[in-house]
């Protein structure tokens, strides 16, 4: 039971899991957002600015799971 | 190689970076041999966090490794140490002073060379963050502090990119010192334009039933702090992760302790660099834009 190493493990799913959430949010994002300036070329200069704002407040949330899932491996 | 690293500027750094060897001693016998006898998270983590010597990643004649060290000291029993990251903070200023000092020298009115990417910059945080978030009045009076943010953490993202260069926007220090300062100009500039009662009275949308008001101040409340900390987070954690991944692909070398590794090691590692160019100037902009929007939402807020 020495050999389980279970907080590694425990890193390693969490920074999976949170790369899922994360890519799924911001697939989700670009996907709309493609379709929007699909339908209006004009309108692309605004959807794109306010898509890397969600994006960047998506990527946020990721990045501090994967920085939590980081100090659990350093604080083990 | 790891005593240099030991005492740094702030305690918890130590901390986690002596943690951080007894974690991986226990765990990556696999990867020993790696670095300059150390193990590949020792070294890895070495190059990230903050030390009191700068390194050159070399050892000279006798076998001891070429390195700068830097003053250590305490004001008040506070650790005040100049350490690495510090030295590139103030690399970072020089460069931009010299930068800007230069191009614009002897006051033309079309700027040449460097001095037109330069305006380029400029003119963008003016009118595409600054105007565009805040409003023509404000905006114009914000700009400064705005272009400051940007070419400061842009330069401070680059130079940890150059070699012998760390990357002092990487340091969770540096990036809530940044998010401490953009916090008060959100605050600040609210109660600028709404006085000191005004501008708390500004977190309650008005017109809302009675029994909802305790829930808005306790959302409210919490979002003002969880904005700059999300700064914060986003810019230590997408600095510290480029370099992680770049210094794993590399270790990938010595992991596997063979020369033909590096064949596919390199290139990836160099793909992920060019990514890395490409973040420190998203990152730069991410955090300008972010605390524009959020000064723009504290002058403007919804009614």
């Amino acid at each position: 039971m020495e050999n389980l190493q279970l907080p590694y493990v425990a890193a390693a799913l969490g920074m999976g899991m949170a790369v899922i959430g994360g890519g799924l949010g911001i697939g989700k994002l670009a996907a709309a957002a493609m379709e929007g300036i699909a339908r209006q070329p004009q309108a692309g200069p605004t959807i794109g600015t306010n898509m890397l704002i969600s994006a960047a407040l998506i990527e946020g949330a990721t990045l501090i799971a994967e920085v939590l899932c980081f100090m659990i491996v350093l604080m083990k | 190689m790891m005593e240099h690293a030991a005492p740094g500027a702030d305690p918890n750094v130590a901390a986690h970076a002596a943690d951080a060897v007894h974690g991986a001693e226990a765990a990556g016998h696999a990867a020993a041999g790696a670095g300059h006898g150390d193990d590949l998270g020792s070294t890895i983590l070495h190059h990230i966090t903050n030390s009191n010597s700068i390194d050159f990643g070399f050892n000279d004649a006798s076998g001891h490794p070429v390195a700068i060290h830097l003053p250590q000291f305490e004001i008040f029993g506070i650790d005040m140490s100049i350490t690495k990251h510090v030295v590139m903070m103030w690399v970072a200023s020089v460069v931009l002073i010299l930068a800007f000092s230069l191009a614009f020298r002897g006051r033309r009115m079309v700027p040449r060379g460097l001095g037109n990417l330069l305006e380029m910059m400029v003119v963008f945080v003016r009118d595409e963050i600054a105007i565009k978030n805040i409003g023509e009045k404000h905006g114009r009076r914000l700009t400064p502090y705005l272009l400051t943010l940007f070419f400061f953490i842009m330069t401070c993202n680059l130079l940890g990119l150059i070699p012998f260069g760390s990357t002092a926007t990487g340091n969770v220090n540096v990036t809530a010192g940044l998010a401490i300062l953009s916090f008060l100009m959100i605050q600040l500039e609210g109660m600028r334009e709404y006085g000191f009662f005004g501008h708390w009275k500004n977190l309650i949308p008005h017109g809302l039933p009675i029994f909802v008001i305790p829930i808005m101040i306790v959302v409210e409340l919490l979002s003002i702090f969880v904005k700059p900390f999300a700064l914060c987070m986003r810019l230590f954690a997408n600095m510290t992760a480029g370099h992680v991944a770049i210094l794993a692909f590399l270790g990938m070398i010595f992991i596997f302790k063979s020369v033909f590794v590096a064949a596919a090691a390199v290139p990836l590692a160099i793909a992920i660099m060019l990514l890395e160019l490409f973040v420190a100037l998203l990152q730069a902009f991410i955090f300008t834009f972010l605390t524009s929007l959020f000064i723009g939402f504290s002058i403007h807020p919804a009614h």
